[in-house]
Protein backbone atom coordinates (compact mmCIF):
# COMPACT_ATOMS: atom_id res chain seq x y z
CA UNK A 1 0.00 0.00 0.00
CA UNK A 2 2.08 3.00 -1.52
CA UNK A 3 1.38 6.14 -2.79
CA UNK A 4 3.37 8.23 -5.27
CA UNK A 5 4.16 11.59 -3.24
CA UNK A 6 6.31 13.80 -5.79
CA UNK A 7 8.44 10.82 -7.24
CA UNK A 8 8.72 9.22 -3.87
CA UNK A 9 7.04 5.79 -2.87
CA UNK A 10 5.44 6.56 0.60
CA UNK A 11 3.65 3.66 2.76
CA UNK A 12 0.84 4.18 4.00
CA UNK A 13 0.56 2.14 7.22
CA UNK A 14 4.33 3.17 8.45
CA UNK A 15 2.88 6.74 7.44
CA UNK A 16 -0.04 5.84 9.97
CA UNK A 17 2.54 4.11 12.28
CA UNK A 18 4.35 7.40 12.41
CA UNK A 19 1.04 9.22 12.93
CA UNK A 20 0.03 6.46 16.16
CA UNK A 21 3.60 7.23 17.69
CA UNK A 22 3.28 11.20 16.88
CA UNK A 23 -0.12 10.56 18.28
CA UNK A 24 0.84 9.04 21.50
CA UNK A 25 3.30 11.18 22.55
CA UNK A 26 0.53 14.44 21.86
CA UNK A 27 -2.24 12.99 23.82
CA UNK A 28 0.28 12.24 26.72
CA UNK A 29 1.33 15.79 26.84
CA UNK A 30 -1.28 17.41 25.34
CA UNK A 31 0.86 19.07 22.49
CA UNK A 32 0.14 19.10 18.71
CA UNK A 33 3.21 17.10 17.84
CA UNK A 34 3.89 19.31 14.84
CA UNK A 35 7.44 20.03 15.99
CA UNK A 36 8.06 15.96 15.67
CA UNK A 37 6.39 15.09 12.93
CA UNK A 38 6.89 17.61 10.36
CA UNK A 39 11.13 17.16 10.71
CA UNK A 40 10.93 13.03 10.84
CA UNK A 41 8.65 13.15 7.01
CA UNK A 42 11.66 14.09 4.87
CA UNK A 43 14.17 12.31 6.98
CA UNK A 44 12.32 8.70 7.13
CA UNK A 45 10.22 8.93 3.98
CA UNK A 46 12.21 11.26 1.44
CA UNK A 47 9.17 13.40 1.09
CA UNK A 48 10.14 16.87 0.06
CA UNK A 49 10.51 19.25 2.76
CA UNK A 50 7.73 21.61 1.55
CA UNK A 51 5.15 18.90 1.13
CA UNK A 52 5.91 17.80 4.40
CA UNK A 53 5.02 21.20 5.91
CA UNK A 54 1.83 21.65 4.24
CA UNK A 55 0.62 17.87 4.62
CA UNK A 56 1.56 18.28 9.00
CA UNK A 57 -0.25 21.61 8.98
CA UNK A 58 -3.61 20.08 7.33
CA UNK A 59 -3.55 16.82 9.79
CA UNK A 60 -3.27 19.12 13.02
CA UNK A 61 -6.51 20.70 12.07
CA UNK A 62 -7.89 17.91 13.59
CA UNK A 63 -5.67 17.64 16.09
CA UNK A 64 -5.87 21.70 17.05
CA UNK A 65 -10.31 21.41 16.45
CA UNK A 66 -10.26 18.28 19.44
CA UNK A 67 -8.39 20.68 21.50
CA UNK A 68 -9.64 23.98 21.01
CA UNK A 69 -13.64 22.40 21.58
CA UNK A 70 -12.11 20.43 24.96
CA UNK A 71 -10.50 23.82 26.59
CA UNK A 72 -13.49 26.00 25.49
CA UNK A 73 -15.57 23.66 27.76
CA UNK A 74 -13.33 24.30 30.54
CA UNK A 75 -13.31 28.00 30.02
CA UNK A 76 -9.54 28.28 29.96
CA UNK A 77 -7.60 31.12 28.52
CA UNK A 78 -8.01 34.24 27.63
CA UNK A 79 -10.12 35.00 24.78
CA UNK A 80 -9.20 39.03 24.30
CA UNK A 81 -5.19 37.59 23.76
CA UNK A 82 -6.46 35.23 21.02
CA UNK A 83 -8.04 38.14 19.35
CA UNK A 84 -5.28 40.63 19.32
CA UNK A 85 -2.86 37.40 17.93
CA UNK A 86 -5.26 36.33 15.58
CA UNK A 87 -4.38 39.35 13.21
CA UNK A 88 -0.30 38.89 13.61
CA UNK A 89 -0.63 34.97 13.26
CA UNK A 90 -2.55 35.22 9.91
CA UNK A 91 -0.03 37.94 8.40
CA UNK A 92 2.83 36.02 10.19
CA UNK A 93 1.48 32.95 8.18
CA UNK A 94 1.38 34.29 4.88
CA UNK A 95 5.17 35.78 5.92
CA UNK A 96 5.96 32.27 6.88
CA UNK A 97 5.05 30.73 3.68
CA UNK A 98 6.29 33.18 1.39
CA UNK A 99 9.57 33.09 3.05
CA UNK A 100 9.81 29.31 2.70
CA UNK A 101 9.01 29.71 -1.71
CA UNK A 102 12.40 31.93 -1.47
CA UNK A 103 14.15 29.50 0.10
CA UNK A 104 12.96 26.23 -1.78
CA UNK A 105 14.30 28.76 -4.85
CA UNK A 106 17.40 29.54 -3.50
CA UNK A 107 18.21 26.20 -3.52
CA UNK A 108 17.85 22.76 -1.44
CA UNK A 109 21.22 23.05 0.82
CA UNK A 110 20.20 26.89 2.25
CA UNK A 111 16.68 25.33 2.67
CA UNK A 112 17.83 22.01 4.30
CA UNK A 113 19.93 24.53 6.55
CA UNK A 114 17.28 27.06 7.59
CA UNK A 115 14.58 24.51 8.54
CA UNK A 116 16.54 21.70 9.85
CA UNK A 117 18.28 24.26 11.87
CA UNK A 118 14.53 25.83 13.10
CA UNK A 119 13.40 22.22 13.91
CA UNK A 120 16.85 21.94 16.15
CA UNK A 121 16.38 24.93 18.03
CA UNK A 122 13.14 24.15 18.65
CA UNK A 123 13.41 21.00 19.54
CA UNK A 124 16.59 22.29 22.06
CA UNK A 125 14.31 24.29 23.85
CA UNK A 126 11.75 21.70 24.37
CA UNK A 127 13.97 19.37 25.50
CA UNK A 128 15.82 21.91 28.15
CA UNK A 129 11.99 22.89 29.48
CA UNK A 130 11.42 19.40 29.60
CA UNK A 131 13.98 18.25 31.54
CA UNK A 132 14.40 21.69 33.93
CA UNK A 133 10.99 20.73 34.93
CA UNK A 134 12.01 16.88 35.53
CA UNK A 135 14.72 17.51 37.49
CA UNK A 136 13.01 20.53 39.59
CA UNK A 137 13.04 19.00 43.04
CA UNK A 138 10.90 22.22 44.65
CA UNK A 139 7.72 23.28 43.22
CA UNK A 140 8.42 25.70 40.83
CA UNK A 141 6.03 28.74 41.88
CA UNK A 142 3.45 30.49 39.06
CA UNK A 143 5.22 33.49 38.03
CA UNK A 144 3.50 36.74 38.87
CA UNK A 145 2.40 39.37 35.77
CA UNK A 146 3.05 42.14 36.96
CA UNK A 147 7.48 41.25 37.29
CA UNK A 148 7.14 39.11 33.66
CA UNK A 149 8.94 40.78 30.88
CA UNK A 150 6.67 41.00 28.44
CA UNK A 151 3.96 42.54 30.47
CA UNK A 152 6.48 45.34 31.68
CA UNK A 153 7.23 46.31 28.08
CA UNK A 154 5.55 50.02 27.85
CA UNK A 155 4.43 50.45 24.13
CA UNK A 156 0.45 51.97 24.06
CA UNK A 157 -1.86 50.92 23.51
CA UNK A 158 -2.61 48.48 26.20
CA UNK A 159 -5.25 46.02 27.23
CA UNK A 160 -6.11 44.37 30.78
CA UNK A 161 -6.39 40.83 30.63
CA UNK A 162 -8.67 40.30 33.27
CA UNK A 163 -9.30 36.30 32.92
CA UNK A 164 -5.51 35.62 33.51
CA UNK A 165 -5.01 38.48 36.12
CA UNK A 166 -3.11 41.24 34.07
CA UNK A 167 -4.05 44.62 34.45
CA UNK A 168 -2.03 46.04 31.73
CA UNK A 169 -0.40 44.36 28.25
CA UNK A 170 1.21 46.20 25.10
CA UNK A 171 -1.32 45.29 22.63
CA UNK A 172 1.28 45.45 19.68
CA UNK A 173 3.67 43.47 21.61
CA UNK A 174 0.59 40.65 21.77
CA UNK A 175 0.33 41.50 18.16
CA UNK A 176 3.81 40.96 17.37
CA UNK A 177 4.25 37.73 19.19
CA UNK A 178 1.13 36.16 16.86
CA UNK A 179 2.92 37.24 14.10
CA UNK A 180 6.14 35.85 15.06
CA UNK A 181 3.66 32.25 15.71
CA UNK A 182 2.67 32.20 12.56
CA UNK A 183 5.54 32.91 10.60
CA UNK A 184 7.02 29.26 12.72
CA UNK A 185 3.73 27.60 11.24
CA UNK A 186 4.23 29.10 8.03
CA UNK A 187 7.64 28.66 7.44
CA UNK A 188 8.30 25.18 9.71
CA UNK A 189 4.81 24.01 9.52
CA UNK A 190 4.33 23.34 13.10
CA UNK A 191 1.44 24.65 15.40
CA UNK A 192 3.68 26.94 17.78
CA UNK A 193 2.14 25.74 21.15
CA UNK A 194 5.51 24.53 21.91
CA UNK A 195 6.91 28.08 21.89
CA UNK A 196 3.86 29.71 22.90
CA UNK A 197 3.27 28.20 26.28
CA UNK A 198 6.87 29.14 27.64
CA UNK A 199 6.46 32.69 26.22
CA UNK A 200 2.59 33.19 28.10
CA UNK A 201 3.91 31.47 31.34
CA UNK A 202 7.29 33.28 32.06
CA UNK A 203 7.21 35.82 29.59
CA UNK A 204 3.47 37.28 30.26
CA UNK A 205 3.33 35.83 33.26
CA UNK A 206 0.14 33.36 33.17
CA UNK A 207 -1.24 30.86 35.11
CA UNK A 208 -0.55 28.03 33.40
CA UNK A 209 -3.79 26.17 33.01
CA UNK A 210 -4.79 29.40 31.20
CA UNK A 211 -1.71 29.32 29.37
CA UNK A 212 -2.76 25.62 27.64
CA UNK A 213 -6.39 27.44 27.23
CA UNK A 214 -4.98 30.59 25.48
CA UNK A 215 -3.64 30.61 21.93
CA UNK A 216 -5.58 26.88 20.78
CA UNK A 217 -7.95 29.17 18.81
CA UNK A 218 -4.71 31.16 16.85
CA UNK A 219 -3.58 27.91 16.36
CA UNK A 220 -6.63 26.64 14.75
CA UNK A 221 -6.51 29.77 12.86
CA UNK A 222 -3.05 29.46 12.06
CA UNK A 223 -2.74 25.80 11.05
CA UNK A 224 -6.63 26.58 8.75
CA UNK A 225 -4.92 29.23 6.83
CA UNK A 226 -1.74 27.65 6.32
CA UNK A 227 -3.05 24.70 5.03
CA UNK A 228 -5.12 26.89 2.37
CA UNK A 229 -1.85 28.76 1.66
CA UNK A 230 0.23 25.66 1.09
CA UNK A 231 -2.64 23.89 -0.60
CA UNK A 232 -2.81 26.66 -3.04
CA UNK A 233 0.82 26.21 -3.66
CA UNK A 234 0.69 22.68 -4.32
CA UNK A 235 2.00 21.72 -1.31
CA UNK A 236 -0.68 19.36 0.70
CA UNK A 237 -1.04 15.47 0.24
CA UNK A 238 -4.51 14.89 1.76
CA UNK A 239 -4.17 11.15 1.45
CA UNK A 240 -0.78 11.51 3.54
CA UNK A 241 -2.65 13.47 5.90
CA UNK A 242 -5.41 11.39 6.21
CA UNK A 243 -2.83 8.54 7.08
CA UNK A 244 -1.54 10.33 9.62
CA UNK A 245 -4.54 11.51 11.72
CA UNK A 246 -5.94 8.10 11.62
CA UNK A 247 -3.00 7.03 13.55
CA UNK A 248 -2.31 9.95 14.94
CA UNK A 249 -6.09 9.77 16.59
CA UNK A 250 -5.48 6.31 17.96
CA UNK A 251 -2.32 7.18 19.25
CA UNK A 252 -3.61 10.11 21.09
CA UNK A 253 -6.08 8.38 23.11
CA UNK A 254 -2.97 5.39 23.64
CA UNK A 255 -1.31 8.16 25.19
CA UNK A 256 -4.20 9.61 27.52
CA UNK A 257 -4.54 6.50 29.18
CA UNK A 258 -0.18 5.81 29.10
CA UNK A 259 -0.81 9.42 31.20
CA UNK A 260 -2.71 7.49 34.18
CA UNK A 261 -0.14 4.67 34.38
CA UNK A 262 3.01 7.00 34.54
CA UNK A 263 4.38 9.54 36.85
CA UNK A 264 4.54 12.89 35.95
CA UNK A 265 8.36 12.92 36.37
CA UNK A 266 8.87 9.58 34.24
CA UNK A 267 6.61 11.55 31.41
CA UNK A 268 8.38 14.45 31.43
CA UNK A 269 11.93 12.46 31.26
CA UNK A 270 10.53 9.95 28.37
CA UNK A 271 9.50 13.23 26.35
CA UNK A 272 12.61 14.25 27.26
CA UNK A 273 14.44 11.67 25.46
CA UNK A 274 11.80 11.39 22.46
CA UNK A 275 12.92 15.53 22.00
CA UNK A 276 16.61 14.50 21.59
CA UNK A 277 16.23 11.41 19.39
CA UNK A 278 14.52 13.55 17.43
CA UNK A 279 17.05 16.72 17.64
CA UNK A 280 19.84 13.91 16.96
CA UNK A 281 18.10 12.69 13.45
CA UNK A 282 17.55 16.16 12.77
CA UNK A 283 21.39 16.94 13.27
CA UNK A 284 22.59 13.86 11.44
CA UNK A 285 20.67 14.64 8.52
CA UNK A 286 21.61 18.41 8.63
CA UNK A 287 25.40 17.32 9.02
CA UNK A 288 25.29 14.85 5.87
CA UNK A 289 24.19 18.06 3.29
CA UNK A 290 26.68 19.37 4.01
CA UNK B 1 7.74 45.33 -3.32
CA UNK B 2 9.65 43.30 -1.36
CA UNK B 3 11.03 45.99 0.97
CA UNK B 4 7.25 47.27 1.27
CA UNK B 5 6.09 43.62 2.23
CA UNK B 6 8.66 43.73 5.30
CA UNK B 7 8.05 46.89 6.03
CA UNK B 8 3.95 45.53 6.05
CA UNK B 9 4.83 43.16 7.96
CA UNK B 10 6.51 45.40 10.64
CA UNK B 11 4.13 47.99 10.97
CA UNK B 12 0.37 45.60 10.22
CA UNK B 13 1.10 43.96 13.40
CA UNK B 14 0.53 46.85 15.95
CA UNK B 15 -1.74 48.26 13.70
CA UNK B 16 -4.11 45.56 14.23
CA UNK B 17 -3.05 45.11 18.21
CA UNK B 18 -4.36 49.50 17.95
CA UNK B 19 -7.43 48.37 16.43
CA UNK B 20 -7.97 45.65 18.10
CA UNK B 21 -7.91 47.80 21.55
CA UNK B 22 -10.59 49.90 19.99
CA UNK B 23 -12.49 47.40 18.85
CA UNK B 24 -12.66 45.37 22.22
CA UNK B 25 -13.19 48.72 24.10
CA UNK B 26 -16.13 49.25 22.07
CA UNK B 27 -17.74 45.68 22.82
CA UNK B 28 -16.88 45.93 26.30
CA UNK B 29 -19.28 49.23 26.37
CA UNK B 30 -21.92 47.96 23.70
CA UNK B 31 -22.33 44.13 26.05
CA UNK B 32 -20.95 44.97 29.58
CA UNK B 33 -19.85 42.07 31.42
CA UNK B 34 -21.42 41.01 34.45
CA UNK B 35 -20.20 40.02 37.54
CA UNK B 36 -20.78 36.13 38.40
CA UNK B 37 -22.48 34.82 41.53
CA UNK B 38 -19.31 35.24 43.79
CA UNK B 39 -19.83 31.74 45.39
CA UNK B 40 -20.30 29.97 42.62
CA UNK B 41 -17.09 30.38 40.94
CA UNK B 42 -13.11 30.16 41.71
CA UNK B 43 -12.38 33.61 42.12
CA UNK B 44 -9.48 33.74 39.67
CA UNK B 45 -11.87 32.49 36.75
CA UNK B 46 -12.77 35.41 34.76
CA UNK B 47 -16.80 36.48 34.75
CA UNK B 48 -17.10 37.27 30.77
CA UNK B 49 -16.37 33.78 29.81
Amino acid sequence: MTIDVSGVAVSLPLLALCGLVVGVVAGMFGIGGGFLLTPLLPIVFRVPSAIAIGTSLCQQIGIAMVAFLKHRGYRHGEPRMDFIMLGGSLLGVDAGTRILALLAASGARRMTLVLDGGYALLLLFAAVLTLRGAFHTQAVPEPIPAQALLSRIRLPPYISLPAVGIPRASAPIIAWLGFLLGALSGLLGVGGGVALLPVLVYGFGFPIRHAAGTGILVLLATVTFGTLEHALAGHVDLRMALAILAGSSLGAQLGARLTARLSSRALRIWFAVLLLITLTTVAVHLVRQY
Amino acid sequence: VRALYVIGCLLLPPAWGALSVVLLRAIDKRWPRKPPPEAKRPPDLEYYL
